[in-house]
């Protein structure tokens, strides 16, 4: 058993000479960390370990000061499984709380600048998988070490129980969180770490605090980069972030500086030098706490869908939005950061609309439909066109020499406005817009993991049912012809493939409520084209299941037909809009599909049709193939009246026949048995 | 009287602002000439919510013949202030015992905030040459003549601003 007693006496002697060597008080407490930090030593012991070194340290100062940003480090290890109780309460905790109390030291008698600078190092380091890794193997050594516990031999080891044994203060037992590990030790690392670089940042004298809230922000966002995409509950740093910038308060100008003001002093400073200095400095700061806003409002939340897309679809279909929990919390932290970047006096409307313009600017770059002579062309362009954004935006961060706001956050926060204010910020905007828009922020995620954010491509996705529910239908016909066909198309793949990774099956609807939406409104060739590619070669088989609906969709309903109306608000619009369409269309004897059937187009579907029964034939079928089978089998059913009878009959036939075969290679095996 | 002179040009700024009271009424800041004046942004369910004991006892103390308070319920911060004016006016004085007046719910942001706000924000940016508000509880002291000549943030506690106003009064 470790003789705790003696380790705390001897790290007071140590302090306690004439003249105390900082370097070698760290080793001891390196040393000692070690000792104590393991399984053998109890809570209670560790707790008297932590509070003996914040207690000798608050009586030198003048050491604490020398060594606190290493100590913060040492401190750093207290924090893991087999010291807190993930399901306990944090204030109740013996190590816990002594580890804080450690910070929080440090934090107000620490160098600054040393502090400040360890405090972000370890902020950066911050890894959700590494966490959960540490957490899961502190688990298992645990395991081990309860089936051979041994003793080694340490001039620390004592025979006295005067140290509460091996046993451990377990919490109130009536008191249980129920927490997930990762987010529990990464939400208290960024905790401690927060409250220690914000209290040694406001020690810091310096006539250049933008140098030092630069490290705090490239920090955070090292941070968000490797902990974000893991975290369930992103509120844990949502709050820390906007807890840090709401309490930001501006350095003052040193008082050395300003005493040596205009005077002959080396060094001195003119009043006009001075201002110049204050005034870049304060613009800097700003542009960082820009930065650091919509960064994290963009990134803390990667992996939630933005809940403006499914509460304006709600809206517009009539059905009442019930926000769950989950969502109501966050919603409470992208709205405060909302509010926070409006304190910055950012213009979040010109911001976006700035986004939009240089999305548009990025696909304009691309050729023209009619200038692509052949089909070989057109593939290259197309796969050109699916990584623009990516390229485009690699260079950007290569070049970009200035901070600037996180394009991704203004987006985000485009989408809080709706929520927020129940109202779109800006009204209408234009269908062409809100493709260059979806595509510049959704295609880029398929080349790099980071680019993957659910919530932007969310927040670009109500941009799109903005536009189809604002905008008359043939005003949006004419705003889809404005882009290439091959773009058009780039966007029904990209959305497909988005939707069809989508895990929330309300989320789900919604997106292929849209695409189909879409398809009513692009050109026939081009949308027969997309959904035959689809069905061609498309990865996943519920997309291709997906397409064969909206298909028969496009087929069967005419383009008056009402259940694909517009939104109640924009309906009457319409209607006064195309009332003179209409009213030439009733002229027409026939009413036009949106996907008019044709001998060709009967043709490939039916090809397609058993293709897919041959593929569900064989003996290394998937499930999913057949589903896609019985998928056809329904899509005939529901567009059996306008479909070529022949063309049927094959199709059954060949079904019957696929059957047969089938059970005539199993039966076999059954008369074996 | 012309305008001319920067006295009266100061005062015809802050004093011709018009704004509307718990009752709907309008309450025309003219009113409030000569007099120290802070304006807050308030919400009922912010962590800053406790300044209002303080600046009760900030009213108490000075107020109300050469001091006024007036606060303005805004709700744009985190929804921090999501009732009525009615349940407002009965939430400050049931909890804090406030005294002075609450006027009607305002924007202090955006497009529709309050004009009263907008000049306020122009006259004094509050941090860093920032303008908007940044939280509930951002306070602007107006002295005897209408200057604006302070803007504290919501870190600022009423305590604090005390000497500020001691000090105003006695110009």
């Amino acid at each position: 058993m470790l003789n705790v007693k003696k380790i705390c006496r001897e790290l007071e002697e140590a302090l306690n000479v004439d003249e105390v060597d900082p370097v070698e008080i760290m080793t001891l407490i390196e040393i000692f960390v070690d000792k104590v930090n393991t399984r053998r030593v109890s809570p209670l012991q560790k707790r008297l370990f932590l509070l003996t070194v914040v207690d000798a340290f608050q009586r030198h100062k003048k050491v604490l000061a020398m060594i606190g940003w290493d100590l913060a480090v040492q401190l750093m290890k207290f924090i893991k499984r087999d010291n807190i109780d993930i399901h306990g309460n944090l204030g109740h905790g013996p190590i816990a709380t002594a580890v804080i109390l450690g910070f929080n030291a440090i934090a107000l008698e620490g160098l600054p600048k040393e502090t400040l600078d360890t405090g972000c190092e370890l902020l950066s380091s911050l890894n959700y998988k590494e966490e959960v890794a540490k957490y899961e193997l502190d688990g298992a050594e645990a395991e081990v070490e309860k089936a051979s516990e041994e003793d080694e031999d340490d001039e620390y080891e004592t025979d006295t129980d005067d140290e509460h044994g091996g046993a451990t203060d377990l919490p109130n037992p009536a008191v249980y969180y129920d927490r997930v590990p990762g987010d529990f030790f990464i939400g208290f690392k960024v905790y401690v770490l927060f409250e220690m670089i914000s209290a040694s940042y406001k020690r810091i004298s310096t006539l250049y605090p933008s140098k030092y809230l630069a490290l705090i922000v490239s920090a955070t966002e090292e941070m968000i980069r490797h902990t974000a995409p893991s975290i369930q509950d992103p509120n844990l740093l949502l709050r820390r972030i906007h807890n840090f910038c709401l309490s930001y308060v501006p350095r003052e100008v040193p008082r050395d500086v300003l005493s040596k003001v205009g005077t002959d002093e080396e060094g001195a400073l003119t009043q006009e030098q001075l201002d110049k200095i204050v005034k870049e400095e304060n613009k800097a700061q700003v542009l960082l706490l820009r930065r650091l806003c919509t960064f994290s409002i963009a990134n803390c939340v990667q992996g939630i869908n933005m809940a403006s897309e499914l509460k304006y679809f709600m809206d517009v279909s009539n059905q009442t939005y019930e926000n769950a929990e989950f969502y109501r919390a966050v919603f409470e932290l992208q709205s405060r950061f909302y509010n926070l970047e409006l304190s910055y006096d950012v213009d979040i409307k010109e911001e976006f609309l700035n986004l939009v313009k240089e999305s548009r600017r990025i696909y304009q770059a691309l050729p023209k439909d009619e200038t692509i002579t052949s089909k070989e062309a057109r593939d290259a362009i197309s796969d050109v066109a699916f990584k623009l954004s990516y390229s485009y935006n690699v260079q950007k961060l290569v070049h970009q020499k200035h901070v600037c706001q996180a394009p991704e956050g203004i987006l985000a926060l485009s989408a809080v406005h709706y929520l927020e204010y129940n109202e779109h910020l800006v009204q209408k905007l234009p269908l062409d817009d809100a493709i260059f828009l979806y595509l510049n922020f959704a295609t880029r995620s398929f080349y790099s993991p980071l680019f993957e954010n659910l919530n932007v491509i969310g927040a670009a996705r109500y941009w799109l049912w903005v536009s189809v529910t604002n905008y008359t239908c043939s005003e949006l016909r004419e705003q889809l012809c404005q882009i290439s066909d091959y773009l058009v198309k780039t966007m029904f793949k990209t959305l497909l493939l988005k939707t069809c990774q989508e895990s929330a099956v309300m989320w789900r609807m919604v997106s292929f409520t849209l695409l189909t939406r879409l398809l009513c409104l692009a050109k026939q060739d081009l949308a027969f084209e997309f959904i035959e590619e689809t069905l061609q070669d498309f990865p996943y088989p519920h997309g291709k299941s997906a397409v064969l609906v909206t298909l028969s969709d496009l087929i069967m309903k005419t383009k008056k037909d009402k259940s694909l109306a517009q939104p109640k608000e924009t309906s009457k619009k319409d209607t006064d809009a195309d009332d003179l369409a209409d009213k030439m269309q009733n002229l027409k004897i026939n009413e036009s599909s949106f996907i008019d059937l044709t001998e060709e187009r009967m043709r490939v579907i039916s090809d397609l049709a058993h293709k897919a029964i041959d593929i569900a034939s064989q003996p290394e079928r998937k499930q999913t193939d057949v589903n896609l089978v019985i998928n056809y089998g329904d899509f005939f059913k529901s567009v059996k009246t306008k479909w070529d009878k022949d063309l049927l009959v094959e199709f059954e036939t060949e079904l019957a026949a696929a059957y047969e075969g089938l059970m005539k290679k199993e039966t076999p095996k059954e008369d074996k048995s | 009287m012309s305008l001319k002179t920067p006295i009266l040009r100061a005062m015809s700024s802050f004093y011709n602002f018009t704004v509307t009271d718990k009752a709907g009424a309008a309450f025309p800041l003219q009113q409030l000439a000569g007099k120290v004046v802070l304006i807050v942004n308030v919400a009922s369910k912010c962590g800053f919510t406790p300044q209002y004991k303080g600046l009760e006892a900030l009213y108490k103390k000075y107020g109300p013949e050469d001091f006024v308070i007036l606060g303005f319920p805004c709700n744009q911060f985190a929804g921090q202030e999501p009732g009525s004016d009615a349940e407002i006016q009965s939430f400050c004085q049931l909890n804090y015992g406030v005294t002075f007046p609450i006027m009607h719910k305002v924007d202090v942001n955006g497009g529709d905030a309050e004009p009263l706000y907008e000049f306020l924000k122009k006259e004094k940016t509050g941090p860093l040459g920032l303008k908007r508000i940044k939280w509930n509880f951002e306070k602007f002291l107006i002295d005897k003549k209408g200057n604006v000549v302070e803007r504290c943030s919501s870190l600022t506690t009423p305590e604090s601003i005390d000497p500020k106003v001691a000090e105003l009064l006695k110009q």
